[in-house]
C-alpha cells in the first residue's frame, strides 16, 4: 500500500499505526514523492498485533509516499493483502536535542547546513565538486572512490590535509537521507571536532552527537554503521559497533559536549 | 440574549471543535504507483534544502584552517579498513 502524505518541507515525526492478524515482517518505506532516489526511511519490523512506527524527519519534502507492505507478499493495494491494515498515519512534532550540539562553533553550523542540503539532494545531484556557502567545506561527489585504480568499499572518506570529503555516488544513491547524514557527520568530526584526527571511535561519537541532536532516527544510525562494518569486519569495527550501540542507548540521558 | 451567555456558548463551541479536530483520524489517500519523478524541479525547494553550489572549473579549494593541522597524508575512511 502506498499513501501520499503532505509534509510541506516541515520537521516532523511521522506516526504510522498498523495492525497485523498474525506475526509478519512489515516493511515501511518513506520516500520523496518528487525527487528520485530520496528516501527518508526504509526499515522492517516483525509485528504481531498492534504496532506503531515512528519516523523522525528533520527534513521532509513537499509530499511523501509511505509504503507499507508485508515483506513476504510484496507491495499490494489495500484489499488485496489481508494480513495487516494501516490504521492511521499522523504527524507529530519532532523531538530534537539541539542543546547537545555546539552551535556556537561556526564550523558546525556551516557543515550542518551544507551536509543537510547535500544529503537531501544526493539522489539527483550529478557527480562533481560541491562547496558550502562559506567556502569552508568541499565534497567531491565521485562515481566511486578509488585508490590506484582500485575501487574502495568505503562510502566516504576525508583528506585530513585539506578537509575535502570524498563521497561515492554508487553508495550514496541507495542510502537513506539519515544514513548519508550519519556518514558525513562522522567524516566532518575527524578533522574539525576530534582531538585525535585518526580516532574512529571519537569521530563516531562526535558525529552521532550532531546526528542524534538534530533528531535523526536512531535505527538508521545503527543500520549504516552495521552495513559498513559488515563489508569490513575487524576487531576495531566490532568495538566501534558496541560503543555506538551503548552511546545511542544512553543518548536520551546525555547532555554534555563530547567535543569542545 | 446577553453578551455573557453568547461568550460562553462561543467558548463551548470552540472547545468542542478543538476536541473533535484533535481526535479525528485523518483520511488516508492511497495512490496506485510512484509519481513521475523525472520532472523534478529543485527550484521549488526552500532555501535550507536547495542543492549546494557546484564548483566550476578553476574554483579554488579551501585551505584548511582548523585548530589542529596534521602534516601527514592520510584519509580516514568510514569503514576503517586501515
Amino acid at each position: 500500500m502506498i499513501y501520499k502524505i503532505p509534509t510541506r518541507f516541515e520537521e516532523i515525526t511521522l506516526v504510522v499505526k498498523v495492525y497485523t492478524y498474525e506475526p509478519i515482517t512489515l516493511r515501511l518505506k518513506v520516500i520523496d514523492s518528487d525527487q528520485p532516489n530520496t528516501t527518508f526511511t526504509d526499515r522492517t519490523k516483525v509485528v504481531d498485533g498492534e504496532s506503531i512506527f515512528y519516523v523522525r524527519m528533520p527534513v521532509s519534502s513537499k509530499d511523501v509516499l509511505v509504503y507499507v507492505y508485508n515483506e513476504d507478499n510484496g507491495n499490494m493495494q489495500s484489499g488485496q493483502d489481508n494480513t495487516f491494515i494501516v490504521d492511521s498515519i499522523t504527524k507529530e512534532l519532532l523531538e530534537k536535542k539541539l542543546e547537545v550540539i555546539d552551535l556556537g562553533n561556526a564550523y558546525v553550523r556551516s557543515f550542518i547546513n551544507f551536509s543537510t542540503r547535500f544529503c537531501y539532494n544526493a539522489g539527483s545531484l550529478p557527480t562533481g565538486n560541491y562547496q558550502s556557502d562559506d567556502k569552508q567545506f568541499v565534497i567531491k561527489y565521485l562515481p566511486i572512490i578509488e585508490d590506484n585504480g582500485q575501487e574502495q568499499t568505503t562510502p566516504a572518506r576525508i583528506d585530513i590535509d585539506n578537509g575535502v570529503i570524498e563521497v561515492s555516488k554508487k553508495h550514496f544513491i541507495d542510502y537513506t537521507i539519515p544514513s548519508r547524514m550519519a556518514i558525513l557527520q562522522h567524516e566532518f568530526s575527524h578533522v574539525f571536532l576530534n582531538d585525535n584526527v585518526d580516532d574512529e571511535v571519537e569521530a563516531d561519537l562526535n558525529g552521532l552527537l550532531i546526528y542524534l541532536g538534530l533528531g535523526y532516527p536512531r535505527i538508521e544510525a545503527f543500520e549504516v554503521f552495521a552495513k559498513a562494518f559488515h563489508n569490513a569486519p575487524s576487531e576495531l569495527n566490532r568495538k566501534r559497533y558496541d560503543t555506538i550501540k551503548n552511546f545511542i542507548d544512553t543518548f536520551e540521558n546525555t547532555n554534555t559536549y563530547l567535543y569542545e | 440574549m446577553d453578551k455573557k451567555k453568547l461568550f460562553y456558548i462561543g467558548l463551548a463551541a470552540l472547545g468542542v471543535l478543538i476536541v473533535y479536530s484533535s481526535t479525528r483520524k485523518p483520511e488516508l489517500e492511497e495512490v496506485k504507483g510512484t509519481q513521475d519523478q523525472k520532472s523534478f524541479d529543485n527550484s521549488i525547494l526552500p532555501t535550507q534544502l536547495k542543492p549546494p553550489y557546484k564548483m566550476a572549473e578553476g574554483d579554488k579549494f579551501p585551505t584548511l584552517n582548523t585548530k589542529k593541522l596534521v602534516g601527514i597524508s592520510f584519509k580516514p575512511r568510514f569503514d576503517s579498513m586501515y
